[in-house]
């Protein structure tokens, strides 16, 4: 599953709410469909299901707030796993 | 010689000065040692307006305010309130989170010669009215505009709305014709005040709400005396000064907004403004802004570990970093003092009746590790001039070492519930002997060792903290109670799915027709967000303890049983929306 798609469906879930209003350019926080509690659940969920450490130190909130935002940061995160590896 | 246990704590009748002193008129003289010359909190921000007016006041949103633009822009707001009628020592309601309006809307009460009292506008109506009731005027940002109907509209005498930032009201019902609106350009045109209108020190400074068991919410009046007395204090523990850059992460109808606010003010230092996601991971906040002075609930700071953004030496321009508002753990202690390697520690404690803190303990580095106990942190010794003793289940003070529910009294312990006699008796007492004194009974248990330093055990009751929030579980008893019109509900402070964090889990009768969605529409109706259980339990046999009471230590350790087995963890279907 694309990191996007995970994304999604954890916050469709959490939130309790119709898949329709989850879209992939709601602001998550501002929509309340993520809280301080459900930022850590997501981090947590995504580090576990795709094998990567999220470097969060240097995130704003304010940019990173929708469902593509997050999906990039895993992205990034993965690469930079990879080049670690390598 | 050994004192003899008193039978009972001797309470106080309540008399004709409980509930609201000094509205409009000077109040009966105070029982307690007044400081004397204790600053007002306007002539602590005035002071440091007239020394620094080129230095920043308030960054909030990226921008930067002076302490004269801040001061000319409230003395018009003062203005405007005295335009108003409203008399000095009467409550000004600030309508509003942490914006513009809501800082310059406080700085332009007390400016005012009032009280200030703050309404969150996402805070359910039927809250909200009952926290405004003795309110006139009322401080109101854009956002707010939507909930300002629905207070306004169960208001019984006109109301003043003042609006920093509202351009201008536009066309309103005649159902709203009665109250008057002053938007931004009639605020324009206003001549600001030349000099506050000074408080008295029994006028009150700020009335904040705290949850009630009885499920209303409590209100506490703290004087301009027992802030006065708080804010010397803390000008002398911290030595802030102008160059100083404070964060501001405390809601404002938390007390601990008010030491952000005036400490910082006061010191002619500036305020910087976390917006609400940013407290979620403020690492980057705090290296962006260069903050020398953190203050947060221990929550934040434990959140900050789990997103692993408490690296050694994340936060080198920090040199304060103060915590209060639930048990600081050691393991978060140590993370943020090697992140924060250059910053003096403190943990502070103390009830919203103490005025915002009332006993420190400083952190000395690995020293302090021998002196904590079941991994917290102590909350160390009171402050100078306020006292501290210990009672036991009997009534009798506890001399020495010991453990016993913690009473305060000094000149930051207020005098007395937001009308509410009968609140106030039972936990505003005289001890025998000891007639001149009044105290407060915290609820918590605390012990003391044998240096005198202060333990926090635990609460004899069913009051929570939930990220440093207060709440008496009986509150949302009562809300679940009336969301499912079933005596059968309780809320127990539960495991979350994150591991170890916690949150309030509504346990009901599994009977219950009406659905969990319908159930916590409810609840959002009668709590405000914070007190919102997270998720909803069905129960098929509630447990009841030996008095015939649902027994909320039973369901508590079951929730924590299938916490613990994995395949039982996603049983339960229905989270509650969250905000």
């Amino acid at each position: 599953m694309e990191p996007a798609a995970f994304i999604k469906d954890f916050v469709i879930r959490r939130a309790a709410q119709d898949a329709h209003l989850v879209d992939d350019d709601v602001d998550l926080f501002g929509a309340g469909l993520l809280d301080s509690l459900g930022l850590l659940e997501l981090i947590s969920a995504i580090e576990q299901r795709f094998d990567v450490v999220l470097d969060l130190s240097g995130i704003d909130f304010e940019q990173v707030s929708r469902i593509g935002d997050f999906a990039a940061l895993v992205e990034r995160s993965a690469r930079a796993c990879q080049v670690d590896q390598a | 010689m050994a004192q003899p246990p008193f039978p009972l704590f001797l309470r106080r009748a309540p008399s004709a000065a409980d509930g609201h002193p000094g509205v409009g008129k000077t109040s009966p003289a105070s029982e307690t040692t007044c400081s004397g010359a204790a600053l007002t909190l306007a002539e602590r921000f005035l002071r440091s307006a007239e020394r620094f007016p080129e230095r920043p006041a308030l960054v909030i949103g990226g921008k930067a305010l002076t302490y004269a633009a801040l001061h000319r822009r409230a003395a018009q707001i003062a203005r405007a309130i005295l335009d108003s009628g409203c008399a000095r020592g009467e409550l000004v309601g600030i309508f509003a989170q942490r914006s513009h309006t809501a800082f310059v809307g406080i700085l332009g009460a007390v400016m005012a010669g009032c009280g200030y009292v703050p309404l969150n506008p996402s805070f359910p109506t039927a809250r909200l009215r009952s926290m405004s009731e003795g309110v006139n005027v009322l401080i109101t940002e854009p956002q707010a505009l939507d909930s300002l109907d629905a207070l306004l509209a169960a208001a019984a005498e006109p109301i003043t709305v003042i609006g920093p930032e509202i351009e201008r009201f536009g066309p309103l019902p005649l159902s709203l014709s009665r109250h008057r609106f002053v938007g931004a350009d009639e605020i324009d045109t206003l001549a600001p005040l030349p000099e506050a209108r000074r408080a008295l020190p029994d006028d009150i400074a700020y009335l904040l709400f705290t949850s009630g068991s009885t499920g209303a919410p409590k209100g506490v009046p703290v004087l301009q005396r027992n802030v006065g007395a708080y804010l010397d204090h803390i000008a002398e523990r911290f030595d802030l000064g102008p160059d100083d850059r404070a964060s501001q992460t405390f809601e404002l109808t938390f007390d601990l907004s008010v030491h952000d606010l005036f400490a910082t003010w006061q010191a002619g230092a500036s305020l910087c403004v976390l917006s609400s996601r940013a407290v979620f991971a403020p690492a980057r906040f705090i290296v962006d802004h260069g903050l020398t002075v953190w203050f947060s609930v221990p929550s934040v700071a434990m959140m900050m570990a789990r997103l692993r953004l408490l690296r050694p030496g994340a936060f080198p321009t920090l040199r304060l970093a103060l915590f209060c508002g639930e048990a600081l753990p050691l393991n978060t202690l140590r993370l943020w003092s090697a992140a924060a390697p250059n910053a003096r520690v403190e943990n502070l404690y103390g009830p919203t009746e103490a005025t915002i803190a009332i006993t420190g303990f400083r952190w000395a580095g690995e020293t302090s590790t021998r002196l904590c106990r079941r991994g917290i942190v102590p909350i160390g010794m009171p402050f100078p001039g306020q006292r501290a003793e210990l009672a036991d289940e009997r009534g009798g003070l506890v001399s020495g070492s010991g453990r016993g529910e913690l009473l305060l009294a000094g000149t930051q312990v207020t005098t007395g519930y937001w009308r509410a006699p009968d609140q106030t008796a039972s936990r505003f007492i005289r001890l025998p002997g000891c007639p001149d004194l009044q105290w407060y009974r915290t609820g918590d248990i605390v012990e003391r060792d044998e240096e005198g330093c202060l333990h926090f055990v635990g609460r004899a009751d069913s009051q929570i903290k939930l990220n440093g929030n207060r709440i008496e579980l009986q509150e949302v008893d009562a809300a679940l109670r009336e969301a499912t019109g079933s005596d059968l509900a309780v809320s127990v402070l539960g495991p979350s799915a994150e591991d170890g964090l916690r949150a309030i889990v509504g346990c009901i009768d599994a009977a219950i027709t009406r659905d969990d969605a319908a159930v916590l529409r409810r609840c959002a109706e009668l709590l405000p967000a914070y007190m919102m259980p997270a998720r909803l339990h069905r129960v098929r046999g509630m447990p009841l303890n030996i008095n015939g009471k649902i027994d909320r230590a039973a369901l508590a350790q079951e929730l924590e049983r299938i916490a613990c087995t994995p395949a039982e963890q996603f049983e339960d279907a229905n989270p509650a929306p969250r905000t």
